[in-house]
Parts: C-alpha cells; structure tokens; sequence
C-alpha cells in the first residue's frame, strides 16, 4: 500500500504529464486548424488528441503503466494526422514534438513509479532528468539534422525511401539484439 | 531474481517502429523526425544497461523475542551492485507490525560503494510468532528500461509475548499443595500465619509454646501456624471459537489475560499449566520457575481456534494435565457448548473451578430491527441462565469485558469465592 506521502509525490508528474500532454494535443490541433483547407482531417486529429489526453489521464490516475503508451502513440498519431496532406512543407518542429512526447511519457512512467513505495533521493532523480534532458537535447538534433537534410534534398526520393525502409529494420534487428544482450 | 523489461521497453519500440514507418508510408519525414529523440533514447538505454550482479548482504534481527510493543531492529548491510544507480532495500513487514519513523524501502546509491547498513525499527503490536527479516530489493538501470528484483533471505523466527497486566490480587484456591511456596494454607502445621492453640504433646518444641495461654489455663499450650504452601493452577483456553476482528478479538484477549495470570501465579512460587481445549487440543504440563515461564509463554502464542465437529469432552484431556486439588481457571467467551460441559465436567468431579468469562458482547453488531433487538436480548437471557448453571455449581463466572482491568475480574472471581466460603458452598 502506497503512504500518503509517495501518492502525493506522484501527483506532480503525474499533472506534469497530463498538462504538457493537453498542451501538446491542443496546439497540434490549433496549428492544424490555421489551414483551412483540412477541416476533416483537424477534427480527427482534435479528436485524437482529446482521446490521447483521456487515455494518458486515465493510465496515471488508474497507476496503469502500460496504458502510457497507447496514450503517447495516439498523440504520436494526431501529429501524424495533422501533418498529412501538408503537401512539400517540412514541419521543421517535428523533433520538438518527438521530445516533449519522450518528456511526457517519462513523467508519467515516473508518476506511476512513485504511486508505490519507494525510495527517493533528490540527487538521484536530478542525475536522471539530467541523463534524460541529454539524450532528448540529441535526439532532437539528430531529427532535425535529418528534416534539414531532407529540405535540402527536396522531398523524399523513392530511393530514400527504400533506404529508410532497410534503416527501420536493421534498427529493429539492432533493438532486438541489445535487448537480449542485457 | 527477476531482470525484466519495464513498461517503458514494452512501448518505446513499437512507438519507434509505428513511426518510423509511418514515415516511409507516408512519405512524411517528419514522422521519423518525432521518432528520433524516442530512438536515441532507447539505443543510449539498451547500449548502457548491464545484468546487476546480486548484492551481497548480511541481515540480523535483534532482539528475538520481545513483548508486545517492544521495538525489533532488522539491520542489514547490502552492497549495493555497481550495475544500479540505486539500491531500493524494502523490509516486507507481517501483518501486526509496524514501522517506526523511516522510510520503507531505504535507498543506498551507487556511490555508496562499501557496503551500507540499512536499520529498519518495527514495533509488534500482536502477540505470536512471526517470521521476519527477508528484505525484498529492487532497483532499475540508468534509463529505467529494465527492473531489477530480488529476495534477500534472511527469514529469522520472532517471538513476540503477550503484554501482561500486574495483578494485585490473585484466586486463592481451596487447598493447596504439598510444596512450600507462598499461599496460606488451610491445614495447620509449621509455618508464619498464627491458626490456633492446643495442649502441649511430647516432641512439640519449646519455642511454640504459647506461654500465657499455658499459664492462664495452668498446662502448656502450644501455637499451631498455617504452613506456607504452593498451589496447581490449570489455566484452561476455549480454542474452540474466535469472536471479532483478527488480532483484537476474543482470542488475543484471552491469551493476554492467560499470560498475566500465569505470570502472576508462577511469581508466586505456584505451579501453573495450560489446555488449549478446541479442535486440537494443545497443553503445557503444570510446573513452576523461570523455564518454565518461557515454555507456558510459548505454548500460549501457539493457542489459535482450529474447527471442528466433533464433540470434545473432558475424557480427552489427559489425566497428568489435571492434578488432583488443582485450581482450574476457564478462559472462555462461553459461545461453545463442548467448553460449558467439560468445566461444569470438571466441576462435578470435584476440581475448584472459576470461570473468567472473555466477554463477547463488545464485539457483537448493534441490532438494527425490532427482531434483531428481540433476538439479542434472547442471546443475553440464555447467557444469563448459562452463568446461574454455573454459580448453581459453585463456580465464579465473571464477566471480562475488552478494555477492562483483569483485575477487577479477578478480584470480583475471588469475592463470589470468598462469600460463597461463608455460605458453605
């Protein structure tokens, strides 16, 4: 049985999560709805986002851990959506969007973790956000490196896109061997 | 030990997966632009987590055997392993204990590489005997994409007593023993307690004559005492029902009131047994001293209710259990009819027989409808008659009610005694 304490501790990441995760749905779909022209697709990227809001509140209310995913990959899909049919524009924001989705998913992980018991040492949690910021910093320069490079190139050419594909795999195969190396 | 993947490993590829070909399908590179800080995170995570080693460690407990609300300190000193940022150390506590002050579980870093004792303080709050001392320990890699759990073992048997009350007055039985200890007794012989005076015989000592008696009547008269002897009490336990909450229900009541009253009497020099009498029948043989305190405390934390059936009279209490002028005290909360037979049994057959009655009343739902009303009042009139079969005997039944002083039950016990002495009972 989780002490008052530590279910109170877990509410602050658990309100982080779920307020950058309305924010995010919110301006995705905002940004969507300045285009004119895609009235369809924004009211099924609003109401994806608003499902993705509900679902996330719901896995750090309910402490379900595994429910966090469906609700970062249908906020993952409402970008997608929205960003379907842009026709040659690259959204240059797109990494912002993968980190503050990393940075969502790991508060709310962290408010389920801290619902039970456990231990907290401040310095430990600082060292880990720390870690995390580091990795999400790079990750975003990676993804823009590769949407500048895109724009530069003009498009996707079909050629890329058989590249890209062998990329998925050989990084799935790469996954997949790191995960049973450990 | 359990090395799994957290929910963040279950979710973070299929998230990678799902966009990256998203992407392709699409054509859209933005998709595999959100992916990307999700991909370096899981790589830099999977690239960096190691099998922790498990942490060497080593748990004692002290003391072992304590009183209710005593403190019991479980130290531990782990190692944390150098795979894990930190170490959470959990002591998993049995139901009836209680943690003092600091957290459960404790956290030892990384950093801390020489082994870090860890200091759990838990305070038991129920008789019995427990098993405690296997911390449970749990910790994840830098990235949290892997847990880490283990049992380290160190399961050590605590023995927690019953808290007894101090008893200033105890039930005197009717006769006593042959030994010397420090009960008056009826007979009359060598001893402190002045009984009587009669004629001087031959082989009488000097010393008791009772000189101006012997010059009043112009004979010697010598001073008879009353020797100072030691009593048999058989303490005898209704394990055959179980009225309330676990852990502060009949049972436990009975049990605390048995160990003080066995307390008492064995300070007394008197020899005390016990009878678990319900479905398994569970005893201690009378003895007295020190030893034996500890075995009469122990048999007690073994008394619980098993069910049963099966119809249980005296016949199947050894007779070596019962010594001849014992004192036999019934702790019972008079539910069980097999209990009411085998005293009234006892008493027929002549042993002294008082009866503490371990209330049940407090612990029975208030009456909601007039049938309810009606039913309980019916339940207490049966139990009033139950109580006059047994003062109709010549047995003491006094009510003990939860959060009552045993002492005054006791005293009331020796009072009904004491009068019904007068009467001629």
């Amino acid at each position: 049985m989780a002490s008052a304490r530590a279910t109170s501790r877990s509410l602050i990441p658990a309100a982080l999560a779920v307020s950058l995760g309305a924010a995010l749905a919110a301006t995705v779909a905002l940004r969507a709805s300045f285009d004119g022209e895609r009235a369809p697709i924004i009211g099924l990227a609003a109401a994806t986002g608003a499902l993705s809001v509900i679902v996330l509140a719901g896995a750090v209310a309910s402490d379900r851990s595994n429910a966090i995913g469906w609700g970062i990959g249908l906020l993952a899909i409402e970008y997608a959506t929205s960003v379907l049919g842009e026709g040659s524009r690259i959204d240059l924001a797109a990494p912002l969007i993968g980190a503050l989705l990393v940075i969502i998913a790991e508060l709310a992980y962290t408010s389920c973790e801290w619902r039970r018991p456990h231990a907290f040492i401040a310095a430990v949690e600082l060292r880990r956000w720390l870690r995390i910021g580091g990795v999400v910093v790079f990750g975003t320069l990676v993804g823009l490196v590769a949407l500048a490079l895109t724009s530069v190139a003009g498009g996707v050419p079909p050629a890329l896109l058989v590249v890209g594909g062998g990329c998925v795999v050989a990084l799935m195969v790469l996954f997949a061997v790191l995960h049973r190396q450990v | 030990m359990i090395w799994a993947p957290t929910a963040r490993l279950l979710a973070y590829p299929w998230l990678v997966a799902a966009l990256l070909v998203a992407a392709i399908a699409a054509g859209r590179p933005e998709l595999a632009a959100v992916a990307a800080p999700l991909t370096v995170l899981l790589l830099v995570g999977l690239a960096t987590s190691r099998r922790p080693q498990p942490p060497g460690s080593r748990i004692s407990i002290s003391p072992q055997r304590v009183v209710e609300g005593d403190t019991v300190t479980v130290t531990a000193e782990v190692s944390p392993p150098a795979e894990l940022e930190v170490l959470e150390i959990g002591l998993p506590l049995p139901p009836g204990f209680q943690l003092e002050g600091q957290a459960n579980p404790a956290a030892r870093s990384r950093a801390d590489a020489s082994p870090q004792s860890v200091v759990f303080a838990v305070r038991p709050l129920r008789w019995g005997g427990y098993s405690l001392g296997d911390l449970s320990v749990r910790g994840f890699d830098d990235f949290r994409l892997r847990r880490f759990e283990m049992t380290l073992p160190g399961q050590m048997e605590v023995r927690v007593y019953p808290g007894t009350d101090r008893l200033r007055t105890l039930i005197r039985p009717t006769s006593t023993h042959v030994y010397a200890g420090s009960r008056v007794a009826n007979q009359k012989g060598e001893g402190i307690e002045f009984a009587d005076v009669r004629p001087y015989i031959a082989g009488d000592r000097i010393r008791s004559v009772n000189w101006r008696v012997s010059a009043r009547h112009g004979d010697l008269y010598v001073n008879q005492r009353h020797p100072e002897r030691n009593v048999d009490v058989v303490l005898l336990l209704d394990a055959f029902t179980h009225v309330g909450p676990s852990g502060a229900g009949t049972l436990e009541q009975m049990v605390r009131g048995a160990a003080s009253l066995a307390s008492a009497w064995l300070r007394e020099r008197d020899r005390v047994g016990v009878i678990g009498f319900g479905g398994a029948l569970r005893w201690l043989e009378v003895g007295g001293g020190a030893r034996h305190a500890y075995q009469l405390v122990d048999a007690l934390l073994d008394t619980r209710v098993v069910f049963s059936y099966a119809w249980k009279g005296i016949d199947v209490i050894p007779v070596r259990l019962l010594p001849p002028h014992a004192l036999i005290v019934g702790l019972t909360p008079l539910l069980d009819p097999r209990v009411v037979t085998a005293l009234l049994d006892l008493r027929g057959r002549g042993f002294d027989v008082a009866v503490i009655e371990v209330s049940p009343t407090p612990h029975v739902e208030a009456a909601g409808s007039t049938i309810e009303v009606m039913a309980q009042r019916v339940w207490h009139l049966d139990r009033e008659v139950l109580r006059s079969r047994f003062l109709r005997a010549g047995v003491a039944v006094v009510p003990w009610g939860e959060g009552d002083a045993l002492d005054v039950a006791v005293a009331e016990v020796e009072l009904w005694r004491r009068r019904a002495r007068l009467r001629g009972h």
